[in-house]
């Protein structure tokens, strides 16, 4: 599971997997756009459905948060 | 240092267009020595302009009513380049006809057409070949006055919302640095529009109405949802149909997948429903009940 996250990260930005900060989108590594992009991958990978209430910082803020997030909607 | 007629430049909107209006602003003033400040109107949940700003040591004023953005232009005496991108404040008349005010606004269509609201989605859903980016004068009347630059980009079978939006956004950032060190030098004349006959679209309108027969062409349906598509942050919601047997459901993603059955039509089940898009290509729409 967590290589095909990382794998969707790197695709829209390789630095992504490296990314050890807290808030990718506002540090500048993803903007708003290639967010829809990796949640909609993220979607179809895993056959989930992700909630807009999902997308803040706090899940979405890091690969860490994003793998949680994956493991707790799975 | 440059010359300039403006005292101060202020930067009106949000979203990411903004956040590049402000990054490149930033850098004119290095040159030219005008004030810049941010006007933060309207926030959206991934704006990043807060973060540019303080990092670019710009002012943010933070006036969410309408009536504070009217007081506050109203009162400024300085000679003002208002910039304004992905802002949904209307300028009033009192507010664009000040003297020492020039307003500009950027509009994600090419004006005349599709003016107002959700403008990208209006030109993939009347399916356009075309649409691009518009930087324009404002005037009291919405979206209609004089054009300072266009720039075209293409919308194709598969182009979302979303998609075109960035692309026009990549385009008024080109279009801002084209003509922004003229505007600051000199009086720049644009061009007038055609807006005799043209349509207002506005923030309760949703192609289609947001929904679709499941009798539609797999073409039709693709384009209306592709219209709708903004993300999880959209302003239209999801898309809605009826199933055969009654249910109205609501269509949590969408997209096109190689044929898988030799056999073409519509195939509803559980979770899904799969329809011919073309000889090659199905289109696979999930859905669930609608709340």
């Amino acid at each position: 599971m967590e290589e095909k996250i990382l794998k969707i990260l790197e695709e829209v930005n390789e630095e992504l997997p490296e990314y050890t900060g807290n808030n990718m989108l506002k540090d500048g590594l993803v903007n708003s756009f290639e967010l829809i992009n990796i949640i909609g991958e993220l979607e179809d990978a895993f056959d989930i459905e992700i909630d807009a209430s999902y997308v803040v910082e706090k899940y979405f803020g890091n690969k860490d948060r994003i793998i949680e997030l994956i493991r707790m909607l799975l | 240092m440059g010359s300039c007629r403006f005292e101060q430049v202020i930067v009106i909107g949000c979203g990411n267009i903004v956040c590049t209006v402000l990054l490149y602003m930033a850098r004119l003033k290095e040159k030219y020595s005008f004030d810049l400040l941010y006007i933060c109107h309207e926030t959206q949940g991934l704006n990043a302009a807060e973060g540019i700003c303080r990092e670019e040591q710009i002012p943010i004023l933070s006036l969410f009513e309408r009536e504070g953005v009217t007081a506050f232009l109203t009162n400024v005496l300085k000679k003002t380049w208002v910039v304004s991108a992905g802002n949904y404040y209307i300028f009033p008349k009192k507010v664009v006809d000040k003297e020492n005010l020039t307003v500009t606004n950027f509009h994600n269509a090419l004006l005349p057409k599709y003016p107002g609201r959700n403008a990208p989605s209006w030109a993939i859903y009347y399916n356009e070949k075309e649409s691009g980016a518009t930087w324009h004068f404002v005037t009291s009347d919405v979206d209609a006055g004089r054009i300072i630059w266009q720039g075209k980009c293409s919308i194709n079978k598969h182009t979302r919302a979303y998609e075109l939006t960035q692309r026009i956004m990549e385009l008024a950032q080109q279009g801002l640095e084209s003509f922004a060190e003229d505007m600051l030098n000199r009086e720049v004349p644009g061009t007038a529009q055609n807006v005799c006959q043209r349509k207002m679209y506005y923030s309760y309108e949703v192609p289609g109405a947001g929904r679709f027969s499941l009798e539609d062409s797999a073409e039709d349906i693709y384009r209306l949802l592709r219209a709708m598509d903004y993300g999880k942050f959209g302003p239209f919601g999801r898309a809605v149909t009826q199933l055969p047997d009654g249910r109205t459901v609501e269509i949590t993603r969408y997209k096109p997948v190689p044929r898988s059955e030799d056999e073409r039509g519509i195939f509803v089940s559980d979770a899904q429903i799969v329809m011919s898009l073309d000889e090659q290509t199905d289109l696979l729409l999930k859905y669930k009940a609608k709340e």
